[in-house]
């Protein structure tokens, strides 16, 4: 049963409805409408569903709820959801998708620095001894760091960003698992869409960072009585941890650290990396000044779609003027425009991203102002924000006349 | 197009057989043999089965791969899958693997160090250097007072698991906890199957150590490989390894904050897992457990090594079962009582279906010993030969849906070593450990439940006597035994004799 029956049902029970003076309101058949309270069928279009509403009475709230439903049941779940995410991670960017939690307290030696394994049960502990050794790592320059965990801990990737922390000297690398299969947790996340909206602000903060991916089912590889899955490495010491970074055993002596690295060094090899910086060519090519590309969030299908707020198009128009020729404006007539509202304007002025053939690539600035390109190499999340962006919602797009009228005003006025 | 079919067109093409001459042969429709070759309606009788591999010639090994298609088109390959997975557990209890384990020990490796490392923390990158670790660590738990091991790995280590079935005990007892993964796949994943990690985990329980399993359910390759850090850990009181799932890469500890850390650990993720077993500690246990496990099911199947004849026992023999210097003499003889009579409702209300030895019954016959009872019992009294005959001619007019039949090879040998009965919703396992001590296990885990239920619900007929057959023998034994009784002969004379 989908979602959109299960609150119809529950109203008609409620409210004590009468079905069949509710089939004459709606005029649609009978035993339409019994299929699509037991959810056989796919749900109505929206004007039935309006007309059900109108039938039962519902509250605002109710009417929200309803509405909801049918949204859900008419995306299909895994789509909705996803397409949240995908919507979330952008206006958040470049901020962590979720705000809870940084490290308590400062790094904290531990008591005998020599020792060669120390364990821990707490997470204040192992965040203490987590920052400690990565100080440690910074101060003897040419720092290494190995994580192997996944990119959901918030606190710990928080620390990462912290500045004067890390510099661009310390190379981190990490692996992570990403879901083989597509589906939603128990929140109704998608997973890989919050890892990367945890992953890109260590890119923007300029970190030396590069992300691996392997395939497996998160759940059951991650967590569910596994002993210690995380590893955490530097030069001079490493923590193996459980999943949920609270009990662990810290390493300082070297034989332990450099059969760590192996086996790290190992699983990496058998990883592909989650991105690829593309070469200045083809940044060039896709910059080149008559495509949209990168102006906003754009895609290659029968010519480039691209979806940008207002200032954006007054940009690019200007930036036609200068170059100007005949050719670019024909040019832009014949790309497809969406002007997006806000919020989802400043988003992307936020991030770009542009997808051709089957490569994403995303753009944004990093603190100092530079920027950063980065090629996309998981497919399933590449498609998942395409997704997304094909299918914004109609209330965040003005009109095609406003869009006309936009243009023509900007026209003039240059 | 099923095993069957392919199986049969690829032996029509490569014999150049005439199918039209087949058909005459088989005495069977056009268009039906078509459709059986096509695979597009269900495979033929056995009957007809046998006519077709006879027409086509087959050698013994052709004819043997064309019987093992026909009965997985018949059952589905995934039942067929777990019925061969129940017969190797039968038919291999108890699966003791020495042959890793000695060669380990013979072989003088270099690499392997001599003495354990003082060392707070020791790496080690090998399996042999693992095994060495793991072997001396487990041997000196095993020799200390009270010794206590947890394990939290998967039981695919012949090495370690043949080493823990071969552990010489000090005599002081040891405790083994052992967490465990099964697999919560039941289908498509034939690579990893619990019936396997059961055959595996049972030796432990002959040796006489105080060994608890429990498990948790999971997708056991992503759980324990596919780059996973350290997912297993051997402990006992004073070192802990923790390490890969392969046992190539970890490290040795002998710090004891750490260890009383993992210990910890061990101790929650425990309290997360279910028991593998209900171990009962003592007769009465044992009898209500079986009672339990009877009364819950509707249909129940027995392999074991003698008749099940405990509810044909008249009660007036009960009191002379029981020796006179028995502890608790009156409670003991009325909890049989109350036994007795409980075993006698639920045979009226179960089919019982007993697969057994055919010697065991001849022994019966021969010395009046109940050898089903448990020790004290059993040794205490021998049946008379009157009694024999008045117990054995009771099957014939009870109430009881019980069905008997004889074992025929190849579980002749497997009934000899265990004892097993499988409902649909319970079962247990007894067997003799290493000091003849009697052990019940009650199993607790569903699927294998199930596997093991469908496999003796369906077993091969011609493994077993049909009961005619055995029941016939049964009448011959009571008119063997009123034979000697007339002669007023002592039986002591073998009955083959």
């Amino acid at each position: 049963m989908s979602d959109f029956p299960e609150i119809l049902n529950r109203f008609i029970t409620e409210k004590n409805i009468h079905v069949y003076s509710m089939v004459k309101y709606c005029d649609i058949d009978r035993s339409t409408m019994y299929k699509i309270i037991k959810g056989t069928r796919r749900p109505p279009s929206e004007e039935i569903r309006d007309k059900i509403a109108a039938f039962m009475r519902l509250s605002p709230a109710e009417t929200q709820q309803f509405e909801h439903a049918w949204q859900i049941s008419v995306t299909g779940k895994v789509n909705y959801y996803r397409r949240k995410n995908a919507e979330s991670f952008l206006l958040n960017f470049p901020a962590f998708s979720d705000m809870p939690g940084e490290f308590p307290g400062p790094a904290r030696k531990p008591f005998s620095s020599k020792k060669e394994c120390i364990s821990f049960s707490d997470q204040n502990e192992f965040s203490a001894f987590f920052k400690y050794i990565i100080e440690q790592e910074k101060i003897s320059g040419d720092g290494q760091i190995g994580l192997l965990m996944q990119p959901s801990f918030i606190p710990l990737l928080r620390s990462l960003i912290q500045p004067g922390l890390l510099d661009t000297s310390i190379h981190i690398d990490h692996i992570f698992c990403m879901e083989n299969a597509e589906q939603l947790t128990e929140t109704n996340d998608y997973r890989s869409l919050c890892y990367l909206g945890n992953l890109l602000p260590l890119f923007v903060n300029q970190r030396n960072y590069h992300p691996w991916c392997f395939y497996d089912d998160i759940q059951s590889h991650f967590c569910s009585l596994n002993l210690f899955p995380v590893l955490i490495l530097t030069k001079k010491a490493v923590i193996t941890c459980t999943s949920d970074c609270t009990e662990g055993i810290l390493y300082q002596s070297p034989e332990v650290i450099s059969m760590l690295w192996n086996i790290f060094d190992t699983y990496r090899s058998l990883c592909h990396p989650l991105f690829q910086v593309p070469d200045q060519n083809s940044i060039c090519r896709i910059r080149s000044s008559s495509s949209p590309a990168f102006s906003g969030w754009s895609f290659k299908e029968n010519g480039v779609h691209c979806y940008c707020s207002k200032n954006t198009v007054k940009k690019y128009i200007s930036d036609l003027r200068l170059h100007a020729s005949d050719n670019n404006l024909l040019n832009f007539s014949a790309q497809h425009f969406h002007f997006l509202k806000s919020p989802l304007a400043e988003a992307s002025e936020n991030i770009q991203i542009y997808a051709e053939d089957k490569n994403m690539f995303l753009h944004f600035k990093n603190t100092s102002g530079g920027s950063v390109y980065l090629d996309l190499q998981e497919p399933r999340l590449a498609s998942a924000l395409l997704d997304y962006i094909k299918n914004i919602e109609k209330d965040f797009l003005y009109t095609e006349e406003e869009n006309i009228r936009y243009v023509k005003e900007i026209n003039q006025k240059i | 197009m099923s095993d069957f079919s392919k199986l049969l067109s690829r032996f029509i093409k490569e014999k150049k057989i005439s199918v039209s001459s087949m058909v005459e042969y088989c005495g069977i429709d056009r268009s039906a043999m078509y459709k059986i070759i096509k695979g597009k309606r269900n495979p033929p009788s056995l009957e007809i089965r046998d006519r077709i591999s006879h027409f086509m010639r087959l050698t013994p090994e052709e004819s043997r791969l064309f019987n093992q298609a026909y009965e997985i088109s018949l059952t589905g390959k995934d039942v067929y899958e777990k019925r061969k997975q129940a017969e190797k557990f039968i038919l291999n209890f108890p699966a003791v693997f020495q042959t890793e384990y000695s060669s380990f020990c013979s072989s003088s490796s270099s690499e392997r160090p001599e003495i354990l490392p003082e060392k707070k923390c020791t790496a080690f990158s090998s399996q042999n250097i693992f095994y060495f670790y793991a072997q001396q660590i487990i041997e000196s738990e095993a020799d200390s007072e009270n010794g206590q091991i947890g394990l939290l790995l998967q039981p695919d280590s012949e090495f370690l698991f043949s080493f823990l079935t071969s552990l010489k005990l000090s005599g002081s007892p040891c405790f083994i906890d052992h967490i465990f993964c099964m697999n919560h796949f039941s289908k498509g994943e034939t690579s990893y199957n619990n019936l396997d990690t059961l055959s595996r985990l049972l030796p432990l329980f002959i040796n006489g150590i105080h060994y608890r399993p429990y498990f948790f359910y999971d997708n056991v390759h992503s759980h324990y490989h596919n780059l996973n850090a350290f997912s297993s850990m051997i402990l006992t009181k004073k070192y802990a390894i923790t390490c890969t799932a392969d046992l190539k890469n970890g490290i040795l500890h002998k710090d004891p904050k750490t260890i009383t850390m993992l210990w910890k650990l061990f101790h929650s993720y425990k309290a997360k897992c279910h028991p593998l077993f209900y171990i009962p500690n003592s007769v009465i246990e044992d009898g209500s457990m079986v009672q339990k496990t009877v009364k819950n099911c509707s249909e129940l199947y027995f392999i074991e090594p003698e008749p099940c004849l405990i509810p044909f026992i008249s009660e007036s023999i009960l009191p002379s079962l029981l020796p006179e210097d028995h502890p608790n003499r009156e409670t003991m003889l009325s909890y049989m009582y109350s036994y007795l009579k409980e075993s006698k409702k639920s045979f009226s209300k179960a089919d019982m279906h007993f697969y057994f030895c055919k010697n065991e019954l001849d022994r019966f016959a021969e010395t009046g010993i109940l050898t089903e009872l448990p020790r004290p019992l059993s040794d205490t009294y021998a049946l008379s030969v009157k009694e024999r005959i008045e117990l054995l001619e009771k099957i014939f007019n009870s109430p009881f849906k019980v069905h008997y039949h004889f074992l025929k090879e190849p579980f002749l040998q497997a009934a000899s070593r265990l004892r097993l009965c499988v409902g649909e919703n319970s079962m247990y396992l007894q067997f003799l450990n290493n000091q003849l001590h009697r052990s019940y296990l009650f199993l607790q885990e569903p699927e294998i439940i199930e596997i093991l239920f469908d496999y003796l619900k369906n077993i091969d007929k011609n493994t077993i006597c049909s009961e005619e057959e055995t029941l016939a023998y049964f009448r011959e034994t009571i008119n063997w035994l009123k034979k000697k009784e007339k002669e007023n002969e002592p039986c002591l004379t073998s009955r083959k004799s």
